[in-house]
């Protein structure tokens, strides 16, 4: 068999050549014939490959310039490696001879040597776990896209990517987060690595220019791959990943993790052929394919499906279909659609057993018996031609155990829960319709009565409730609309809700005692909504139904807090009261917002968007003429968000669009856009000659209203309703969007969503980034393009770091504070981008800086203070960067570390992480200061004026705790004050006044700041100017210090020295506090003593700015654009990622 | 000529659940209070006549949604507005300080060709009610900040000051039209109306 080729370096020790080509060797082991007990000679090889032991034969590869062989192919038996080497002669040996040069060669064999290699893999693989094949592919994949380790391979496969114009043929690797292609042919490297989290649109395409393609589209580019040889299952399993990927932008917690139970579950049923994560996603999309089509429980997982027959005792037919197992139920579904299905929860089934082979009835060969506890009836399942019986059988009584155990123990926990409580301080509430009956109305109720026989009738032919089987003989009395004494009942079995209710008995109970004691932004919201749910109806008007719907509202919110509270779940809530009583009306509100609208209700309203998406494409699809004028009109947008999170309630009058409820719980969210698009086909005449769109949704708004329900029990006949004009019956709307729309399936709207939640997702992803940069534009320091490359870049950082994600929709939080970056990424940062990071100094500059700069020392720099700390070193003033360069080198931010030992590149990770911890006791006392002043969009004046006023503010602030416990000596808080009384003072662009606040160097420091000079300017081109100049400013300002030493010895004390006035001004002015920092920094002597050799800012920004060539590089303007390109570049770079930037790898 | 034609403002009312937009929609509309409203989904709206210096001018009023999750779908409401009503609550502090939001919010999705002068007006509105958590004062100091936006204290529930603050709203709406249309029309000379002093200057037609 062919193995990865490897380098082998000593091509003759211990093996002896058989054959040999040019470009081919074959040979086999000296002493060969020791080897032993092999039980399976494919275990052999395999074992031999991955452990030491080498096999006896082998195939090297080598050119008759080099040196080096590489190991192609090795076998157990020598007939095997004859196989292998007449086929290396048939396939490749010929066409080597077409190649010029020797590199090519190899090339050309390590390739196709490995695409033999995975092409074999996926009939070689074996057992449970991946096979080591795969591992091996897998370890290459995140070699080639420099990944981390736990980056895991899903699977691959081959196919072109279209560069330009040309198709370059390779393979497609597909993994939990990434998409990647990779060809390496004739020496040409092609690698695209896209994230799935980057991608907004995922498409089939056909077109002439890209014949048979996938196309994928990122933000910035477009990408097209063709040449699938199983296209679909490479389409399948990416939309797959996408989605996952977008599901965690929607929530951060919802990450990906592998279901080992699912899988074992599923093993009987799914080939093994593919990766162990493969395997796992596609029983992942089984069991949801099959949650969706019984409506069961998110909990739940398919065991496997079996085909078979269903007695139906109504015709006395077997039914040809598909059984289906999961550890809480049974379900059959037949193969014609629609013929008939059951799900049968395995709580109430007794048995399950053989019926013994009756020769005489064939149709029953093989049959088991289920029997259920609903003795009354007898009510049996009969299933027969089980091809596997026997391990059905025993499956099912091995579940049968497993839910008898949980029956048992949770009915002895609910009698002791009502021990506990003898009295309930609340009653659930019943249904609100029988407590607050409306006025009868005779013809009403006779149609009711009607409606009801035939109900029953059904009941007695088919099954009653969970019983039921479930044929297109109860859609239709579905369609015609539900008695209102059935709903509860109809609605629960139909939407699931039965099911979580059963699984969860006393939970709801416990909810509400819990939520109804908290106090939360959901139960507020809520409160203010409960007299505005459904205040016509008199049930809304007492304090029965207001108590009831505060109950159901808050227990949800507590159920689910990622949801919490949304409006318009209390017009849903409120209906689901009026008929049923309270517990099911809260499972059926769990079902609706959890099951069948997913996604609807929460922080952004996702899922509602998503659905605007798809009634948008949908009016495309059939109704085009209107489409262009609702596009013009903007009107999908306008009215779908209260048709959809309503389910119609608050637009038509409740008692009509209870039907569409009705249709809705039993065939899904389909119904809400075929009636939405029966609605507007309708109204398309009037729609197309509106001239705004305020006519358009007055039309709509009217039409809607007048739908009326003569058959509502409880029809609210106020004035208004019968004012109103009538349109049209909820009957004949409900039946024709059947007729016409009725094509829809649950299973399109799914891939429709799928599609569409992309682009939404995306888009609140691009909002989101729009309100970063809008925020942090106006400090001036980057252009828009530059910001949103290198917040395009921190993103990427923040969703791989995985665990950082904070909540991009909390409210409480700046746009900008979610995104962020710790020490290590700044670093890289720093180096890459800034002019600073060139040297030996970089690290513990990008220490001081980062301390400096995080505000709240938490450890991370927020979106905002990076760009602040990446735009003062390489994009602001002259003056403004130099400051900067002299803070830094003061205390607190200079320690003392710094001063006396070089710095040393290998120990920088240490000095950073000292001064952490040196930071990390500082007592977090100076708070106020936050860079959160202007949330409005503003210009850079404006916002300096910001800096300025917060700054003000501090200041004043600090003086006033100076001034207070001036004798008390609190290093954390005067560490942290002073800190961000030098953040204010460096990021204020002018003044000569705070200058002055800046305090004085002394030698020590200042042979540090100059060293750091020289480093920085080490990295720029050998220039004889500069160095001249570096040399001159650095004598003169070491003059200067001096003159400064003997300034102060001479007029000792002299009460009208300049120097002196100044301090004293510069205490008056604000910042006492730092003035006096030098001297309580590890220098605890009096000023006098202190200052003996000084510098002033002012005298290092006038020195320096008096050399050209040192003004020309700090106001050299680099484009961090293009580095963001470069670092960008070198991620993905294979060679030089290890070498070059080693913290990318080792993150 | 211009002004023969039927003229059609379209006002936004933004603000926090529960203040009472619908509310005073319908009680300057209907003239009438009820506590019989559900709470806005999406959005409603109704039309109303008024006359302005002589000329009848069709007001369409837009009332959205007001809780949080809400506020980014506004998008499809605002466009072609000519003034934005922000509604608070005085009894409700929290709604007060969420108008900086609901502004901005306006500006960046109905994206106005001068968002500088767009017209806003304040209500404070259950003006009928104690306790008080927003002075007058405290309201009119935000308004000086914000181009002097005009600023009415009204009570939906009682109609007081109602009608006179929709019709500030309807003049800076009017004169928020002239003004776009003069930007884009090419007749220097065309009548115009109400023009000679900005309506949105002066805070004396609040009754406070
Ligand atoms: N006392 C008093 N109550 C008012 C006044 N205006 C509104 N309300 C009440 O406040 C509650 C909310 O009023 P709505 O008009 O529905 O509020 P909204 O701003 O439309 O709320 P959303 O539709 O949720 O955004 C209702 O109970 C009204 O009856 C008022 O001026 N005085
Ligand atoms: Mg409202």
């Amino acid at each position: 068999m062919f193995v990865k080729p490897e380098e082998v370096l000593i091509a003759n020790a211990f093996w002896e050549t058989e054959e040999s080509s040019i470009y081919f060797v074959l040979q086999h082991r000296k002493g060969h014939g020791t080897v032993k007990g092999l039980s399976s000679l494919i275990v052999g090889t395999l074992d031999s490959i991955f452990d030491t032991k080498p096999a006896p034969y082998r195939i090297l590869h080598q050119t008759p310039n080099s040196e080096v062989y590489l190991l192609v192919a090795c076998a157990m038996t020598r007939h095997e490696i004859l196989k292998d080497w007449e086929w290396l002669f048939a396939n490749v040996s010929y066409t080597l001879h077409s190649f010029e040069n020797d590199e090519d060669i190899t090339e050309f064999v390590t390739c196709k040597i490995e695409s033999v290699i995975a092409a074999n893999q996926e009939i070689d693989n074996v057992e449970d776990e991946d096979s080591k094949s795969f591992k091996v592919t897998c370890d290459k994949f995140q070699r080639l896209f420099g990944l981390q380790k736990d980056e895991k391979l899903v699977n691959y496969y081959s196919c072109s990517y279209w560069k330009g114009k040309l198709p370059r043929q390779g393979w497609m690797y597909l993994s939990i987060n990434y998409c990647c292609f990779y060809a390496f042919i004739l020496g040409t490297d092609t690698t695209v690595c896209i994230r799935w989290s980057e991608i907004t649109e995922l498409s089939q395409k056909n077109s002439i220019l890209f014949p048979d393609s996938i196309k994928i589209t990122t933000r910035e580019k477009e990408y097209h791959f063709s040449m699938f040889l199983r296209k679909n299952e490479t389409f399948t399993l990416m939309e797959q990943l996408v989605d996952l990927a977008v599901k965690k932008l929607i929530d951060g917690k919802k990450s990906y993790r592998e279901d080992k139970e699912l899988l074992n579950k599923l093993s009987k049923n799914v080939p093994k052929k593919a990766s162990f994560l493969k395997r796992d996603l596609d029983a992942r999309a089984q069991s949801e394919a099959y949650r969706l089509m019984f409506r069961l429980p998110a909990s739940e997982k398919l065991d496997g499906s079996i085909d078979c027959t269903l007695l139906t005792p109504y015709n006395k037919k077997f039914v040809a279909g598909r059984l289906f197992l999961s550890q809480n139920y049974v379900c059959f579904d037949s193969r014609i659609k629609a013929q008939v299905s059951v799900v049968i929860p395995l709580r109430d089934v007794v048995s399950a057993e053989k019926i013994e082979t009756n020769v005489s009835n064939q149709a029953l060969d093989k049959a088991i018996i289920v029997t259920t506890r609903d003795v009354l009836n007898k009510t049996n399942f009969i299933f027969a031609q089980i091809l596997d019986r026997d391990f059905v059988v025993e499956k099912l009584s091995e579940l049968l155990a497993k839910t008898q155990e949980m029956t048992t123990f949770s009915g002895s926990n609910r009698s002791k829960g009502s021990l506990v409580d003898l009295e309930p301080e609340w009653k659930p509430q019943q249904a609100l319709m029988n407590i607050f009956p409306l006025s009868p109305i005779p013809e009403v109720n006779k149609r009711q009565q009607q409606r009801a026989r035939e109900w029953e009738e059904h009941f007695n032919t088919y099954g009653r409730g969970v019983w039921m089987y479930r044929t297109t003989e109860v859609a239709k009395l579905v369609l015609e609309g539900i008695p209102d004494h059935l709903r509860m009942q109809i609605w629960m079995s139909f939407s699931g809700a039965l099911n979580l209710k059963a699984a969860h008995p006393g939970y709801y109970r416990s909810l509400v005692d819990k939520a109804l004691l908290q106090q939360s932004t959901a139960n507020e919201e809520i409160e203010r909504d409960l007299h505005r749910s459904l205040p016509e109806h008199p049930a809304f008007q007492n304090t029965l139904g207001i108590d009831a719907l505060r109950r159901v509202l808050c227990a949800y919110a507590l159920h689910n807090p990622s949801i919490g509270y949304c409006q318009a779940m209390n017009i849903v809530a409120s209906v689901l009261l009026i008929y049923c009583n309270e517990e099911e009306a809260f499972w059926l509100l769990v079902t609706l917002c959890e099951n069948l609208l997913p996604d609807y209700y929460n922080q952004r309203v996702v899922g509602a968007v998503v659905d605007q998406g798809i009634l948008d494409e949908l009016t495309l699809e059939h109704l085009p003429t209107l489409h262009d004028k609702l596009l013009q009109l903007g009107m999908i947008n306008m009215i779908s968000l209260s048709w959809f999170l309503t389910i119609f309630l608050c637009v038509m009058p409740y008692e009509s669009a209870v039907n569409v409820m009705d249709c809705f719980f039993y065939d899904g969210a389909k119904v809400i856009f075929q009636v939405a698009l029966m609605l507007l086909e309708w109204n398309q005449e009037k729609l197309l000659q509106c001239r705004d769109e305020g006519e358009a949704m007055q039309i709509l708004a009217d039409y809607l209203m007048g739908i009326f329900n003569d058959e509502g029990r409880g029809a609210i006949r106020n004035k208004s309703y019968d004012e109103q004009k009538r349109t049209v019956s909820i009957q004949v709307l409900v039946y024709e969007s059947y007729r016409k729309y009725g094509t829809l399936t649950t299973g399109q709207i799914e891939r429709l969503r799928l599609k569409h939640r992309l682009r939404v997702v995306q888009d609140l992803e691009d909002t989101c980034e729009r309100n970063v940069i809008r925020c942090v534009i106006g400090d001036g320091y980057f252009t828009q393009p530059e910001l949103q490359d290198l917040l395009g870049l921190v993103r990427e950082e923040t969703i791989r770091q995985k665990k950082h994600i904070s909540d991009k929709h909390d409210p409480s939080l700046q746009p900008y504070e979610v995104y962020k970056v710790d020490f290590d990424y700044f670093k890289i940062l720093f180096v890459a981008l800034s002019p600073w990071g060139k040297g030996e100094t970089a690290e513990s500059l990008a220490a001081r800086i980062f301390n400096l700069m995080d505000c709240n020392r938490d450890g991370y720099l927020n979106f905002r203070e990076l760009a602040a700390s990446l735009g003062l070193t390489s994009t602001s003033e002259p003056a403004q960067r130099l400051k900067l360069l002299y803070t830094i080198h003061l205390p607190p931010l200079l320690n003392t570390s710094d001063i006396e030992s070089p710095i040393k590149h290998e120990s920088g990770a240490e000095i950073a992480s000292e001064a952490t911890d040196f930071f990390n006791d500082v007592e977090k006392s100076v708070e106020s200061f936050n860079l959160i002043d202007d949330k409005s969009p503003s210009s850079p004046e404006a916002s300096a004026f910001g800096w300025q006023k917060t700054y003000d503010s501090q200041s004043s602030m600090d003086n006033s705790i100076t001034s207070q416990s001036s004798g008390i000596d609190q290093g954390g808080t005067w560490e942290s004050k002073s800190l961000s009384n030098l953040r204010n003072l460096v990021q204020l662009k002018d003044s000569k006044a705070n200058l002055k606040c800046l305090p004085r160097m002394n030698q020590r420091q200042f042979t540090t700041l100059w060293k750091t000079v020289y480093d920085i300017f080490q990295t720029e081109p050998e220039d004889g100017v500069t160095y001249h100049a570096l040399a001159d400013v650095g004598t003169l300002l070491l003059e200067l210090g001096d003159v400064g030493k003997q300034f102060f010895i001479n007029r000792d004390e002299s009460e009208d020295s300049l120097a002196a006035a100044a301090v004293v001004a510069c205490e008056q002015n604000l910042a006492a506090g730092i003035v006096e920092s030098p001297d309580r920094n590890g220098n605890p002597s009096t000023p006098k003593m202190e200052i003996e050799w000084y510098i002033t800012v002012e005298q290092f920004l006038a020195s320096i700015l008096n050399a050209q060539p040192l003004v020309d590089f700090f106001s050299k303007r680099s484009s961090i654009s293009d580095n963001i390109k470069l670092l960008k570049g070198k991620q993905f770079n294979r060679y030089s990622s290890i070498e070059e930037t080693p913290a990318v790898v080792k993150m | 000529m211009a002004s023969r034609k039927k003229i059609l403002l379209k006002v936004v009312i933004l603000g926090e659940s529960s203040v009472g937009k619908t509310s005073l929609m319908n009680q300057y509309v209907n003239r009438k209070f009820s506590n019989q409203y559900k709470a806005t989904i999406g959005a409603d709206f109704l039309t109303k006549e008024v006359t302005i210096d002589d000329r009848t001018v069709t007001m369409q009023i837009w009332d959205t949604a007001g809780q949080e999750r809400f506020q980014s779908l506004g998008v499809a409401f605002y466009r072609g507005a000519d003034c934005c009503v922000l509604v608070f609550d005085v009894t409700a502090p929290s709604t007060f300080k969420s108008l900086d939001s609901w502004r901005d919010e306006f500006l960046i999705q109905a994206s106005p060709r001068d968002p500088e002068n767009f017209p806003f007006v304040l209500l404070g509105n259950k003006d009928d009610l104690e306790p008080r958590a927003i002075s007058a004062k405290r309201a009119q100091q935000w308004c000086q900040n914000k181009n002097n936006m005009p600023y009415f204290e009204t009570s939906a529930k009682s109609g007081s000051n109602v009608e006179q603050a929709f019709l500030a709203i309807a003049k800076n709406a009017l004169a928020q039209q002239n003004s776009t249309v003069d930007l884009y029309n090419e007749f220097p000379d065309q009548i115009k109306l109400t023009n000679t002093q900005k309506p949105s200057g002066s805070g004396d037609s609040c009754s406070c």
